[in-house]
């Protein structure tokens, strides 16, 4: 992709993040599955009461990410980027936890140093009672 | 040959070759490493072989600033020293712990990792330990089990530890010390004031004193302070009669840059997969060697941290874990004390909990407690106080202090091992709640690791340091330092293997007549 595309791309999808968040309409769709975003690692380790306290603290940090759309849309918006950059479509949180933690985008959430990505999926769970 | 010194009349004068002070793990390593040589060696230690509370009360100081351990607590004052109750960690410093760091101030000995190396591995037999061999490979060759976690690679590196029994150096040592027929150890033999000559160029004498008020001298032509990096500093400080700030203090260093080592239950960790844990796990008087988790050199220098190794432990079955203070109260100490001398340690024989792969799903979680460097802070000191102890000496006045570097260092080296485990999939980290902030904040107790360090670095440069690369006091011709007092940096490895080396280096030269 030109850079100049690829540029023109990122600020739109931020600005469709930044309007989803203000008007509460709906990003883009996700071309994730779902069902394959739940924090099932940390949901076994942690336990489901562990993981929905982790979203709700995540959602008191990101105020501006307090809309399950507005998390899948960020998601979807991840796993983009990760396909582009990779080569290969991601459909599990897995691939994208990964390259969070790679590329240093962290999140300190009730101490636990977290992925951005399944803080994300911690709030949406929180969001969605899934 | 062994004397009680309480025996000798006042005004006697001892006559050596060699005047060792203090039998802890220094004074003893120097003195079994002189046996058999030509020297007339003394070795004076102010205690008895038991523990006496009269003389245990000596150490007794006043505690300034940031609260710590009780002095007296830590430091054993009797033939063995504080052999008699440390844990058996052994580990040799870092080559970067020797290393200039433009991130760490007053960092840089005046020698290097490989000038110890040789003595390091002379050390091992005096600690009862196995081969100086420091390398997952090796040891994973004496037992396939010890596999690393998957994280260890260009960011993260296992750190090994070797365990001593512990040895303890007043039982192993005092019949080959007492036998030894040219050397002559003296017990209750407290030193109260080390003697310069006219010009303060070089040690004529130490004066030795009991509660009775009786004294002697002993003459030698070398002296070596090997009493504790705390009660070298009281010495030197408190012999002013010919030099008004103390001996070896010209440049106001004397007690400065103390450190020890930060032991805090900083974080823990939950593994999200099946892992061999056998490398990490840690069982006591069984455990011969065990890793912790260190920053590698090269990410110590991207964050500009200091040295640290994480260690993976069984989290505790309620509440939070405790540090090492907090996990040894001081009542309880002398709880111990008044039972046994091997009591401490003999407590420390908990349940074992052995991981493997399997019982990670089950119990995933373990608790990560850190140990780092101190980054040397001349504010962080010893001095006099005005109390004095039984035998006339000034008690210390102790003021730990930290920096922002320490408090830096140790919340980004859990967040460096956190990252690691997130990207690798193995696992996740979760900060202590007083770690969280990115500020300067400390919890009520920092805990120390009853590691005296520093105090009376080493420096080539003597407006840097007390002593020398040889560990002789700057402008005193014969009168050398033993003991972790010397260390210019702390590291992250606990101290004994390196106070023993150190003191094997001394012995060795003098043996050739000190040079």
């Amino acid at each position: 992709m030109d850079r100049r595309v690829f540029v023109r791309h990122a600020a739109g999808v931020l600005s469709a993040l930044t309007m989803g968040t203000l008007t509460g309409s709906c990003a883009p769709a996700p071309a994730l599955d779902e069902s394959t975003l739940l924090p099932h690692h940390l949901s076994r380790s942690l336990g489901a009461d562990a993981v929905r306290g982790i979203g709700r603290e995540y959602l008191a940090l990101t105020p501006r990410e307090s809309e399950a759309s507005t998390l899948r849309a960020a998601l979807a918006a991840s796993a983009r980027r990760h396909d582009r950059r990779t080569g290969v479509s991601s459909r599990s949180l897995d691939a994208l936890v990964a390259a969070d933690f790679d590329a240093g985008r962290t999140v300190l959430v009730d101490g636990w140093l977290l992925a951005v990505s399944e803080a994300r999926q911690c709030a949406l769970v929180v969001l969605t009672a899934v | 040959m062994h004397t009680d010194a309480r025996e000798l009349p006042h005004g006697h004068v001892l006559e050596g070759d060699v005047c060792i002070v203090g039998a802890g793990a220094a004074g003893i390593t120097l003195a079994q490493a002189l046996i058999g040589a030509s020297s007339r060696v003394i070795l004076l230690e102010g205690g008895g072989f038991d523990l006496e509370v009269a003389m245990q009360g000596l150490y007794r100081g006043e505690i300034v600033g940031r609260p710590y351990y009780p002095l007296e607590a830590a430091r054993l004052h009797y033939f063995g020293g504080t052999t008699g109750h440390w844990g058996g960690y052994c580990a040799p410093l870092d080559p970067i712990d020797f290393e200039r760091r433009d991130w760490v101030p007053h960092s840089g000995w005046p020698i290097t990792r490989a000038d110890l190396d040789p003595f390091y591995a002379r050390a091992h037999p005096l600690l009862d330990l196995g081969p100086y061999a420091y390398d997952v490979p090796y040891w994973r060759r004496d037992d396939p089990r010890r596999e690393s976690l998957p994280i260890v690679g260009e960011r993260v590196e296992d750190k090994l530890w070797q365990f001593s029994a512990p040895t303890r150096f007043g039982s192993k040592f005092r019949e080959p010390i007492v036998r030894a027929p040219n050397v002559h150890l003296y017990t209750h033999a407290n030193v109260v004031e080390v003697e310069a000559n006219a010009d303060v160029t070089a040690i004529d004498a130490v004066r030795v004193r009991h509660f009775d008020g009786r004294e002697q001298r002993v003459r030698a032509r070398h002296f070596v302070l090997a009493c504790s990096t705390m009660q070298n500093v009281r010495l030197l400080l408190a012999s002013n009669a010919r030099a008004a700030a103390g001996l070896g203090n010209a440049h106001d260093l004397v007690g400065r840059y103390f450190m020890d080592h930060l032991e805090m239950p900083g974080g823990s960790a939950v593994l999200l997969a099946p892992q061999s844990m056998h490398l990490y796990g840690f069982d006591f008087g069984i455990t011969k060697v065990r890793a912790e988790l260190r920053l590698s050199d090269r990410r110590q220098r991207e964050l500009s941290v200091l040295n640290a190794t994480v260690a993976f432990e069984a989290p505790p079955e309620s509440g939070e874990a405790a540090s090492t203070f907090e996990a040894m109260p001081p009542d309880e100490i002398e709880r111990f004390r008044r039972e046994t001398p091997d009591s401490l340690t003999a407590d420390m024989r908990g349940d074992a909990v052995n991981y493997d792969a399997g019982s990670i799903a089950s119990r995933p979680r373990f608790s990560l407690p850190i140990r780092q460097e101190q980054s040397p802070n001349p504010a962080s000191r010893v001095t006099l106080g005005r109390s004095r102890d039984a035998l006339g000496l000034p008690q210390p006045r102790f003021d730990w202090q930290l920096t922002a570097l320490d408090r830096r260092t140790m919340r980004a080296t859990y967040l460096a091992i956190g990252q690691e485990l997130g990207r690798s999939g193995a696992g996740r980290v979760q900060l202590r709640d007083w770690l969280r902030p990115d500020d300067d904040t400390w919890p009520a107790m920092v805990s120390g690791g009853w590691h005296d360090i520093g105090a009376t670095r080493m420096h080539a440069d003597p407006r840097q340091g007390v002593v020398d690369a040889h560990c002789r006091v700057h402008g005193l011709a014969n009168l050398h330092l033993a003991g972790a007092g010397v260390f210019t940096t702390s590291g992250a490895a606990n101290p004994t293997l390196t106070i023993v080396a150190l003191a094997l280096r001394l012995a060795d030269r003098l043996r050739l007549g000190a040079g």
